[in-house]
This record gives C-alpha cells, structure tokens and sequence, in this order.
C-alpha cells in the first residue's frame, strides 16, 4: 500500500502498529483519478450513490472481493449480461495496481445509508438471513456474510446494497449465469430460493 | 435595405425549404469516437440511434468526460507556472454517412425539400457526409462537434455543443444526492437535451431530403433543430439525482440564443422560412424535465419554452416578429439488462403564439397573430441490436393564414394550400435492419391524411394530400 500525503503517515503508521486490519482501511484522501475518470459516472466517486437502480454500491465493500470482481471482469470469468456490457471494457485496462488502488478506495468509503422497504418483507427476509431454509437446504445467509452482512474476504458485504441490484445477482447465481471462481458456492445457496424469497432477502438487506 | 415583392417571394421559397428541410435533416446519432473512449458499444448509450439511454443520459449530462481508453496525456512543459496540457493521444474523430432512395406516389420530387429531383427513386449518395470531433477535451470538458456536407454542396456546421461538467455529492435525509452541473455553447435549441421527444433528437431520426416530410410547417424552435438558423446559445444546465436509489432526476436547464455570424455554408442564413432578420436581443429558452429509473423501465415528463424576437428585415432595426413557444413532452422506455430489447414511445405538444409586424410594403401581410400546433406520439422497438421499428403519428394544425401558406407564397404548386391552411397530418412507418450496430438499412413510409388543409384537391390544381405520400430507402454507415 502507498500513503498518499506525508502528513497522514504518522498517524496511520502508529494505527498501523496497533491495529493491522484498520491500518489496511485507511481511507486515501483523493479519489484515484482513474475513479474519476471511469467509474464516477455509474458507482459515483464513494461509492455510495450509483446512478441506476441496477448498478452496485461498491462504498464500504470488502477490499478483497472487490479485487476478485475487477479480476473477474478482466479475465472475463464474470460473465452475466450487464458484466459484459458495462464493466468488461471498464476492466479490461486495469491494471493490478490501479485494481488495488481502486479497491482500497471505495472499501474505505463511509458505507452506504439504509434503503426504505416494506416491513414484512424485510422481516421474512430477516428469518431468511438469520436462519436460512431449513425445509429447503437454504443455509443462513449471515453463516457466510457475517451477522450485519458486512462482509469480509472474499465475502461481500450486502448491507445497503441496492434491492434491484441483489434481486437481479441472486437470479443470475440461480441460473448460473454469473458463474465466477467464488460463485459456485451461491450456486448452492440460491438453487432453491424462490422468488418471493429473493424479494425478501433483497428488501432486509438494502434495508440495513 | 429593402426587398423586391419578387425577391421576397424568392427568399420565402429559398428558406421555407431550408428551413422545413433542415428539420427533418437526418440528424446527430451515436458517435464510433465515444464507442473509442469509453470501450463501450453504441448499445450501453443508446437503442436505435440517437435515441439514448439512462446511462447514455448519464454519460452527456458529465460532459462526454468519462473514458476507460486513452488516458490523456500530460504533456510535460518545461517552462514554470504555464497552464497545464492534458490531451487525448487519440483525435475522437468520426464519420457518417447516410444515402437514400426516395419514391413519391405522385411524383414531382422536384416539388419538395431541396428540390431539384425531377426523376422518380431518387438516389442520393451521399444524403449527407457528417464530421465529428466527439469527446473528452480535458478531465471536465467534452464536445460533441458536427459538421456536415449536404446534398446542397457545401459543408456546414451541423447541431453542436461543447459543454464543462462537475458534480458534487449532496447528503440529504433521504441518504446521498449528486448534483451534476453544467454549462455549454451550442448552436440549436434543444441539442443539449437528453430525451428524445424534443425537437433536435425527435423520431423519425433519418428521412430523405425529398420527403414531403420536409415541408411540413412548423414552428419556430424545430425550424431550428440540426443547426438549421443562424443561433448560438450560451447556457447552464443541472440535473439532480436523488432518492434513496438516486433514480429521480430533475433536469433544468436554461440557455440565451441571439443570431450568430459566419455560421457557414450548410445552414441557411435568414430565419424560420420568411427571411427574417437577425434576432433582437436574446432569446431566452428554458427546459424542466423530470425522470424516473427503475431496473427495467424509465419514464420522462418535460416541458419548454422558447421566446424569440426577430427584425423583420436583414437590418438589424425597427420593427420585429415574435415567435413564442411552449411545449410539453414525455418518453418511457424499457430496457432488458443487456438492452438485448428495448421498446421507446414518446410524445410531444409544441404550441407557437406568431405575432407578426406586416411589410405592406414588401407585400409581406400575414395575420397580426397566428397560432401553429404540433403534436406527435411514437414508438419505436429494437431487438438484439438488429431488427427494429417504429411507427408514429403527427399533427400540425393553426390559424389559416393566405401570406404563409397560401397562393401568394411563390412556393412550388405542391406546397402551396388553396385555404391557406397548415393543418397537416399522417403516419410513418419504418422497419431497420443493423447489419451491424454501426450500419443500419431502413425502409421508411409516411403517409398523410391532410396536407395544407385538406385530404383532396388541397393545391386547388386537383393534388391530393395521398400523391404526397413517399417511401425512402435509408442507409446510415458510422465509423
Ligand atoms: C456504465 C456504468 C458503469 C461504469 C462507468 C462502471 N461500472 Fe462497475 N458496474 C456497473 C454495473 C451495471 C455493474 C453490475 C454488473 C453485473 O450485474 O454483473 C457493475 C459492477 C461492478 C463491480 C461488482 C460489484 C459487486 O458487488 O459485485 C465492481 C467492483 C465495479 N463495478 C467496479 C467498477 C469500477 C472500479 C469502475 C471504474 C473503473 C466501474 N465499475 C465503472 C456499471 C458501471
Ligand atoms: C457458504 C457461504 C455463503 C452463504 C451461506 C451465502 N453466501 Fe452469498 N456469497 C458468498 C460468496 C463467496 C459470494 C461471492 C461470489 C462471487 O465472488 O461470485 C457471495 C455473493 C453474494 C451476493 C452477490 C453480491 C454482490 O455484490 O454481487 C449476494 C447478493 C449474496 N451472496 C446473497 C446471499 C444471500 C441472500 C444468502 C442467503 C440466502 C447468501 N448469500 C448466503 C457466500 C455465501
């Protein structure tokens, strides 16, 4: 990682010596151009806002699965539609350290704000999230995503997430149209879920 | 200086075809040099050209600034405190061209548009030649620059704007905002909208220079789309994006036009079709327009006005005509996810209020106050990029007015209305085929119901609003 301004280093070197995983988070304080020249127009420069409905919020995203999504699109193994259209040209000129940078960038943005959504939605979604389907074979969401849906590693985060955008991923996990390395596993994961189920998963997440 | 009755009569002919053609010119659509900046095909910007979508909103309210490709270059200087130089390596430049093959059920292509075709199918290759210098120009400044030769012989400046862009980021209770902002100079009312129910980027999108299409009367602000008067237009507009997933957007934008000078050859040099002369003072135009986005469909609702005082003579003095106009529009669109089908309608109302001065003198005598009505609603379908279609109604109706449309105009005996009315109105229909999404082959059929006041014997020499129906063969190549 390269610090941007010789004045924030003292202070993220002793973060650094006392909290190694926070040192990483370490918000750089300009965008990389490359954010603001390619990415500003749809994801917005933190990543907070997007611009359409279908388009994810990248703010406050784990680091790391950030840098297997741009890798993905890149190396085409992230194949659904949208990926082709939209963020394989995107991709396809960055390079690996543009990537990281990128990625440390919008992993440590402020995260996103709640979206509104329908109360007994987000509470069958809730149920869904806490304790997956049993009957089903639909594990607990937050097995994996962590208890908030924060994400981690290779895990993203899905709190706030935009509802269009987590409705359409799950559809494309179950079809197995998105078919990237990590996908496999939410191949499993949404081979049941019906789509009323993926409404309510969907209005409890972007509700967080 | 003064006019002859002779010479006005030829100056109204002369301009009510320019100026009526000019409008239906086959205009501005999506440029290969943003497909070179971005990596994006035509499609993530639009369905058939020029018809855009949400992101291709996007990507002209940010100026034609975002690029994935060609990073612009710093280039170093080696002397202190100069403006910094950041230019692309690669010229965003483009070319289109576009032919046709026109038919008119009752012949006289001569009659109509630029005139001059006597001879049934007439062919012309090029219709038009179209040169764009289309892109980034700084991290915050894009231009989307357009000249044309026309089948009239000359190259001329066709609807362009070069616009700066920003935007800030707002924090509102209902979670983020972006507020984008611009200003711009552009040489046509309407050219820096995003929509395509105004009249710079209304359907049909491409007509032959022979179609009786051309010659529909019309008010002053589509007289003046694909740069057809002699305008410059200093504006701002913003658009703010808000809503928990930013899909509401309001659009306002505002502009002050005034005639420019040595505008060149391709645009006609007097305005709308009387040969008026240049503007007095300004004219303001101001657009609202509302949006919203859902994953799959968009819809619009929008209006504007335009108000334009003109001398009623090349000199810049005494007395002036008026030309006041308002409209309403609106447009919805579905899109799948990958734009693999896309279906658009729009409609539109435009009104003008003409306060005219008469030049006795010039035997110039209209009515003090006409009005002109213009309504259209059309849809348009494209499926995977390769098979599209469009169908679309038009209306034109207003005050019956002998000095403008009628037997004293001078004009050819099918453009003339026996009651000195405009009302005109029919359908098109038009099937494309994309061979690729940057070459399009359209065949394209309009018919009229009414033309200049009534369906038979309108001329009074026996024409009938059906002998004016045409059909065009239509090619456009851009690369
Ligand atoms: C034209 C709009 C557009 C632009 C510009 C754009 N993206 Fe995307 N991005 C999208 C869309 C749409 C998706 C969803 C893709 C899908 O559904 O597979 C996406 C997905 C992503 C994802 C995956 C997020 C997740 O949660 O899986 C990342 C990471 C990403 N974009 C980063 C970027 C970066 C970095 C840039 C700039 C270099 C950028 N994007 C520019 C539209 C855009
Ligand atoms: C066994 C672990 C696991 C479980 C359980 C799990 N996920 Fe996932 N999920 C993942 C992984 C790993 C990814 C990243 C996939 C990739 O990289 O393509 C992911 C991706 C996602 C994405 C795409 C996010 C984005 O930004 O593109 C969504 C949405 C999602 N999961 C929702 C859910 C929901 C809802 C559940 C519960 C019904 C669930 N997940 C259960 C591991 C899991």
């Amino acid at each position: 990682m390269r610090l941007r301004t010789a004045r924030s280093r003292p202070l993220l070197a002793a973060l650094a010596l006392a909290l190694p995983g926070l040192a990483l988070a370490a918000a750089p304080a300009n965008p990389p151009a490359r954010v603001q020249a390619s990415c500003t127009m749809c994801h917005g420069t933190h990543g907070v806002n997007t611009r359409m409905p279908y388009i994810p919020r990248l703010a406050a995203q784990s680091r790391v699965y950030l840098i297997e999504q741009l890798r993905a699109f890149r190396d085409g193994s992230r194949s659904d539609p949208p990926a082709i259209m939209y963020m394989w040209p995107v991709s396809e000129v960055l390079t690996n350290r543009e990537i990281k940078k990128i990625a440390l960038w919008y992993s440590s943005q402020k995260p996103p704000r709640p979206q509104r959504a329908n109360a007994l939605l987000v509470a069958a979604g809730h149920k869904i999230f806490l304790r997956g389907i049993l009957k089903k074979g639909v594990p607990a969401c937050m097995s994996c995503h962590g208890p908030q849906a924060l994400g981690d590693g290779i895990y993203p985060r899905l709190a706030g997430q935009n509802a269009a955008y987590i409705k359409e991923q799950l559809r494309f996990f179950r079809s197995g149209i998105r078919h990237d390395k990590n996908a496999a596993i939410m191949h499993m994961v949404t081979a049941h879920l019906s789509d009323r189920e993926i409404r309510e998963v969907a209005a409890y997440l972007s509700h967080l | 200086m003064t006019f002859s009755p002779r010479l006005l009569r030829l100056l109204v002919l002369v301009s009510l075809a320019a100026a009526a053609g000019a409008f239906w010119a086959p205009r501005a659509r999506a440029v290969p040099s943003f497909a070179r900046q971005t990596g994006w095909s035509c499609a993530v910007c639009h369905t058939i050209y020029p018809q855009l979508t949400p992101i291709g909103r996007l990507f002209k309210l940010e100026g034609y600034t975002t690029a994935n490709y060609g990073a612009l270059q710093e280039l170093r200087q080696h002397i202190r405190r100069v403006a910094p130089l950041a230019i692309s390596r690669v010229t965003p430049l483009s070319v289109f061209i576009q032919a046709s093959d026109t038919y008119i059920a009752g012949g006289e292509l001569n009659q109509f548009g630029s005139g001059g075709a006597t001879q049934q199918a007439a062919v012309e290759f090029p219709e038009q030649v179209s040169l764009f210098y289309a892109g980034r120009i700084s991290s915050h400044i894009g231009t989307f620059y357009h000249l044309t030769y026309t089948h009239t012989g000359g190259f001329g400046q066709d609807d362009s704007d070069v616009r700066w862009a920003n935007h800030v980021h707002i924090v509102s209770p209902d979670g983020n905002s972006t507020l984008l902002y611009g200003a711009d100079i552009n040489n046509t009312p309407t050219e820096p909208d995003v929509w395509n129910s105004v009249p710079d980027w209304d359907w049909p999108f491409e007509s032959s220079n022979y179609s009786p299409l051309r010659d529909i009367p019309l008010t002053f602000i589509q007289q003046s789309a694909g740069a057809s008067e002699p305008l410059v237009g200093l504006g701002g507009y913003t658009a703010y994006l808000f809503g928990q997933e930013e899909n509401h957007w309001l659009y306002i934008e505002t502009d002050l036009y005034r005639s420019g000078v040595g505008i060149g050859a391709g645009t006609n040099t007097t305005f709308g079709a009387f040969g008026l002369g240049p503007t007095h003072n300004v004219a303001p135009y101001l657009r609202l327009a509302y949006e919203e986005n859902y994953p799959h469909w968009n819809w619009e609702i929008g209006t504007l006005g335009m108000d334009t005082h003109v001398y009623t003579t090349a000199a810049a003095s005494g007395p002036t005509d008026r030309f006041l106009d308002y409209g309403l529009d609106t447009q919805v669109q579905y899109l799948t996810f990958d734009n693999s089908f896309s279906f658009t309608a729009h409609a539109s109302w435009i009104r003008e209020i003409e306060d005219w001065y008469p030049v006795r003198s010039l035997s110039f005598d209209p009515n003090p106050v006409d009005t002109l009505n213009y309504a259209d609603i059309n849809g348009q379908v494209l499926w995977r990029h390769r098979y599209g279609g469009g169908l679309g109604f038009f209306d034109v109706w207003g005050t019956a007015d002998p000095t403008l449309y009628g037997t004293d105009t001078g004009n050819p005996s099918a453009l003339v209305s026996a009651s000195g009315s405009p009302n005109t109105d029919g359908l098109t229909i038009e099937m494309d085929y994309l061979a690729a999404q940057n070459a399009e082959f359209s065949l394209q059929y309009s018919r009229f119901f009414r033309y200049l006041g009534a369906a038979n014997d309108y001329n009074g020499l026996g024409r009938n609003a059906s002998q004016n129906n045409v059909v065009s063969l239509l090619m456009w190549l851009a690369f």
